[in-house]
């Protein structure tokens, strides 16, 4: 068997270090993080990950290439895995510094936990919603392969997708606000927490997606 | 529903892991890394590393510290002590912290504080409070382990803090630190029933009684615990099954 190679989609922003981190600790597949199209176009699986605003990593440019990507990896069936505002980017839009568009591979608007239809502002929900919170699978997935359900996972974040989706595949519930926390469809998944930041359970859903086919 | 935090507070002085009561009397009581590993594969779901004496020209060791456990230890880590410029931040995250944590630089210019947040996100700009109960019964915030008291009360000092863009706070007991006979309940709940950001509780826990007392009470975003896990009184994945068995 040849040896893997995961591209990370580097857009600029954010901070890499854990997520390589965890790729070299479960893995021997060679890392790229690049923001050539022809440099990721030839990894054998691509990882969007995203710390930074949704604006400023929607740019026109950035959104140019990342279109690419995803249309190449639905031709070729090669899995794609969107983490944090890397999920968020393939939803058709986010009211994250305004209204910006994104890649649209998901239906459904990203949107702050303050836009959501079940919040209240006599609630004291903390925005960010920071820590460790129970992702409850609805649909069966091998990117869940061996992660119980209602396992605990690190989330960072402000803003997200809504729950009712046919992509979502796991659901989260922040102070009564629910949200889809894993979508999928085709090739491409996406999560809103870090596994690289959820510990041994974590490390088992990068696995999943690396050993998906 | 959010699940509090349970993170494990790794104290440094050179190269060794020490401990302390009242953040002073400092004691060696092991190695960082064997530590952080430890406490990581025992199921902590965070690492907080200070670096007790801020020691600019030990800086380097600290972050081949970081550099090492991130390689190892896949939950966030956070270092604070000595953090004073972007460029200690950056130097931070680049060996693979997660979060800075900032005090003493933040009491002298507070713009330390939205400078870290709006280059590196307020997720991952900490602000550290040590705070000491005064015989008016009011919280003061001090700096350099408890020593210096800088006129800051604490509720104030948190305000400002959030305003300028700091995401995390973690609160530490200087009265209850080290002594192992429990959190100090009063301050915790006074400051997260105002706070709107999640609040790290630090200082005093000796036994699970006191978590539970502790989330009892004021529910916090996250409890750092160091003597506990350093003398194996007990492991975060036993405080878990206590908690939510």
């Amino acid at each position: 068997m040849t040896k893997t190679t995961i591209g990370i989609v580097n857009c600029g922003i954010g901070n890499f270090q854990s997520l390589t981190n965890a790729l070299r600790f479960i893995s021997n597949s060679t890392l790229v993080v690049a923001d050539d199209i022809n440099q990721l176009n030839s990894c054998d699986r691509l990882i969007l990950p995203g710390v930074g605003s949704f604006a400023s990593a929607s740019s026109s440019n950035n959104l140019k290439i990342l279109r690419n990507l995803i249309k190449f990896s639905l031709s070729q069936n090669r899995p794609v895995l969107g983490i944090c505002l890397g999920m968020q980017l393939l939803f058709r839009s986010s009211t994250e510094g305004g209204k910006n568009p994104g890649l649209s591979h998901f239906h459904g608007d990203v949107i702050h936990f303050a836009e959501h239809p079940s919040y209240s502002p006599q609630s004291n929900l903390l925005i960010p919603h920071v820590g460790l919170n129970t992702v409850k699978i609805i649909q069966d997935h091998r990117l869940f392969h061996n992660v119980p359900d209602n396992s605990k996972f690190y989330f960072t974040h402000s803003y997200h997708a809504p729950s009712n989706l046919t992509s979502s595949i796991a659901v989260t519930d922040y102070g009564g606000c629910l949200f889809t926390s894993a979508a999928s469809s085709g090739c491409i998944h996406a999560v809103q927490f870090h596994p690289e930041l959820s510990g041994k359970i974590g490390l088992q859903l990068l696995t999943n997606f690396i050993s998906s086919n | 529903m959010l699940q509090t935090r349970i993170i494990a507070r790794i104290d440094i002085k050179n190269e060794f892991v020490i401990k302390g009561i009242h953040l002073e009397g400092l004691r060696k009581v092991g190695k960082p890394l064997e530590l952080s590993n430890k406490y990581y594969s025992e199921g902590v779901d965070e690492i907080m590393f200070m670096d007790a004496v801020a020691s600019l020209y030990d800086r380097n060791s600290l972050f081949d510290i970081i550099k090492a456990a991130s390689t190892t230890s896949f939950v966030p880590i956070s270092v604070g002590g000595g953090i004073r410029t972007i460029d200690d931040a950056y130097r931070a995250f680049d060996s693979g912290a997660d979060k800075v944590v900032v005090n003493t630089a933040a009491v002298k210019d507070i713009s330390i504080v939205s400078k870290i947040a709006n280059r590196f996100g307020s997720q991952a700009m900490v602000a550290s409070i040590q705070a000491k109960q005064t015989n008016t019964g009011i919280w003061q915030a001090y700096v350099d382990n408890g020593r210096e008291p800088t006129g800051l009360d604490v509720e104030d000092w948190s305000r400002k803090l959030i305003s300028e863009g700091a995401g995390e706070i973690v609160l530490t007991s200087v009265d209850q630190e080290g002594t192992q006979k429990g959190f100090d309940l009063k301050l915790a709940s006074q400051i997260i029933s105002k706070a709107p950001i999640p609040i790290t509780i630090s200082g005093g826990c000796g036994q699970v009684s006191h978590i539970k007392d502790l989330i009892m009470t004021s529910n916090p975003s996250g409890i750092a615990i160091a003597s506990c896990f350093h003398y194996n009184r007990f492991t975060a994945d036993q405080i878990k099954s206590e908690l939510y068995a």
